[in-house]
């Protein structure tokens, strides 16, 4: 068994860096808008699904039905934002019912997918262009060093977007007083909407990135945003590079518990781990990026 | 919101009509009803966690099938009575509660969602690979009939009248606690946080009480679930469960005292009579609940009482 375990870290690890990218998501919407989003592991799956469509049964080029997937999954992702987020916010409801609501966007978004797209795992072929690599005694496959480069490049586009854009600027003002951000002339609705599609763009990139390595369906959304979750209290809601930090951690728990503890019962362990986090640090092992001033919405 | 229990001729109104609505309605259409009467059970205990305290579980359907797998396998296996079982389910499944409560409901924010959430995943992954306890997919089956002081609950009828009597207990245990001490601290919890600790409520403990005493409701539920179909199974407790509660919560009105009974009633009617749209379930009651909570706030309950009042 012992001899795998090279091939199992480096597995955690691509794997992680999706749950990573993922986190990054759940902390941008957390800290413009206080919510939790449980979508989050839809636009994941939005992603890979609306790609393979695109690619398998409409027979656009891979480039273009790769580019084509994101597209969607952003479009839908600012969709929900106008249509079932913003009159919640602009009524003022409390802040159990975006919880509710994210939860029935999280419902109804995999049986579209179900209905529209279909109920089988679907895949596309690998982006090809990079070699695959020979770590020691472990091959990383071309794809794993795709999604590796990808979480670079997001990570350090996002951190240049923070730090240096002015867009960038807005969104962070508003995530640490949005009525402050207000009263300076930041238009805070259209910032919530920014991060409801980075977040969705984030989601996309992740889904398209991974669903090579096996393949996606329209269950996988409920695990996604889990295992981002997890990722994000490890890493501090919204710390960029703890996000990815986090999403390595439970990326590599997962992928040995699957092999030494239980088949069966990986996915049990980190939700384990995630209750025991939560427990001994609330906050995240890391610093948020922003400790919250405001009420939680 | 109105949480104060002025409308004793509502109450007088529901037991009446639970008793006699098997005289007119048909034998599928009882077990319909009780099947709402179940379902009612859990919305009623969800409606207090939401209510009062703001915070969502996403693992009541977790609960249920702790509660209906405790009296499926000690009845089955064990040979216990039913009502024992049904204790035992009760009182484990509450401790189950406390420990995942206890420690993330000091936690400010949905944290609990998302940990039910996970809860719930961890629940239904054991309760239908783990064969030799819970018999994996095959269930358990020949779950006896509920009785009690050598009384047989042994027909769908008998049922439905001890679920619903059930229910209706519960659902004034609920008005009862609305009026007490406790529940003024609820109240006062629910209004504003803050205030509430600054005055003395210990807002943590209450959210726990509250958060076991839910659990418990949908392990009753859970308990009588298996005794109605004398069988249990993993895959009647799976996430689409908990959609369907939510959908009954929303419609029938948060924070509502008889939302969560208007609801299930009204709900499982609806999710019974899909026919043919069976397989598109899920998506029929996320869009429902969606809906309500865009354009029904105050749920089909809520609605009809701001109407009254005009």
């Amino acid at each position: 068994m012992m001899d795998l375990l090279p091939v199992l870290l480096v597995n955690g690890v691509v794997f992680g860096a999706i749950y990573g990218i993922n986190a990054i998501g759940l902390g941008i919407v957390y800290n413009t808008t206080g919510i939790i989003n449980f979508a989050q592991g839809d636009f994941v799956m939005l992603g890979g699904m609306t790609a393979a469509y695109f690619y398998g049964h409409l027979g656009l080029p891979l480039p273009l039905a790769i580019a084509a997937g994101v597209i969607a999954t952003v479009f839908i992702g600012l969709l929900i934002e106008r249509a079932v987020i913003r009159p919640l916010w602009r009524r003022g409801a409390k802040d159990w019912t975006y919880v509710f609501m994210l939860f029935a966007v999280a419902t109804v978004l995999p049986n579209l997918a179900m209905l529209g797209i279909g109920r089988d795992p679907l895949t596309f072929p690998s982006f090809g262009g990079l070699p695959s690599v020979q770590l020691g005694t472990v091959t990383l496959s071309s794809q794993a060093l795709w999604v590796l480069v990808v979480t670079v490049v997001v990570v350090v586009a996002l951190q240049g977007f923070f730090d240096r854009t002015l867009l960038g600027k807005a969104m962070k003002a508003t995530a640490i007083n949005r009525r402050v951000a207000a009263w300076l002339g930041i238009p805070v609705e259209r910032m919530v909407a920014m991060s409801f599609g980075l977040a969705a763009l984030l989601g996309a990139i992740g889904g398209v990135v991974f669903t090579p390595l096996i393949s996606t369906q329209f269950d996988t959304g409920v695990a996604m945003t889990l295992n981002g979750f997890a990722a994000a209290i490890i890493g501090g809601m919204g710390n960029i590079r703890g996000a990815i930090v986090g999403g390595l951690v439970i990326g590599v728990l997962q992928s040995l518990s699957t092999a030494f503890i239980s088949s069966v019962y990986g996915d049990a362990v980190i939700y384990g781990v995630l209750f025991v986090l939560l427990i001994i640090w609330p906050a995240g092992f890391f610093r948020p990026l922003i400790e919250l001033q405001h009420e939680e919405i | 919101m109105n949480w104060r229990p002025t409308n004793t001729a509502g109450v007088v109104a529901l037991i009446a009509i639970a008793i006699v609505f098997p005289l007119f309605g048909g034998a599928s259409a009882v077990t319909v009803v009780a099947l709402g009467g179940l379902y009612a059970i859990v919305a009623i205990g969800l409606n207090l966690l939401v209510g009062y305290t703001g915070k969502i579980s996403f693992g009541h359907n977790a609960f249920m099938a702790m509660g209906a797998y405790a009296s499926g396998i000690l009845t089955v296996r064990y040979d216990w009575s039913p009502l024992s079982a049904m204790i035992a389910a009760a009182v484990s499944t509450g401790l189950v509660a406390f420990i995942i409560g206890a420690p993330i409901l000091r936690v400010r924010g949905h944290y609990l969602a998302m940990i039910t959430l996970a809860f719930s995943q961890v629940v239904i992954i054991v309760s239908t690979r783990w064969t030799e306890v819970t018999g994996g997919l095959t269930g358990i089956p020949g779950v006896p009939d509920f009785s009690v002081f050598g009384f047989s609950f042994d027909t769908k009828l008998k049922m439905y009248y001890l679920i619903w009597g059930v229910a209706i207990v519960l659902f004034l245990f609920s008005f009862r606690i609305v009026d007490s001490r406790f529940g003024r601290a609820l109240r006062a919890l629910g209004a504003h946080e803050t205030a509430a600790g600054a005055l003395g409520v210990d807002v943590v403990r209450c959210r726990i009480q509250i958060f076991v005493l839910s659990a418990v409701y949908a392990a009753l539920a859970g308990s009588l679930y298996a005794h109605f179909l004398n069988y249990v199974n993993g895959t009647f407790f799976d996430l689409s469960v908990m959609i369907q509660l939510m959908a009954i919560l929303v419609v029938g009105g948060i924070g509502t005292l008889w939302g969560p009974v208007v609801g299930a009633v009204l709900l499982i009617w609806v999710s019974q009579n899909l026919g043919s749209y069976a397989e598109y379930s899920q998506l029929i009651f996320g869009l429902l609940y969606g809906g309500a909570l865009l354009f029904l706030p105050g749920g089909v309950v809520g609605e009809v009482a701001a109407r009254l009042k005009r």
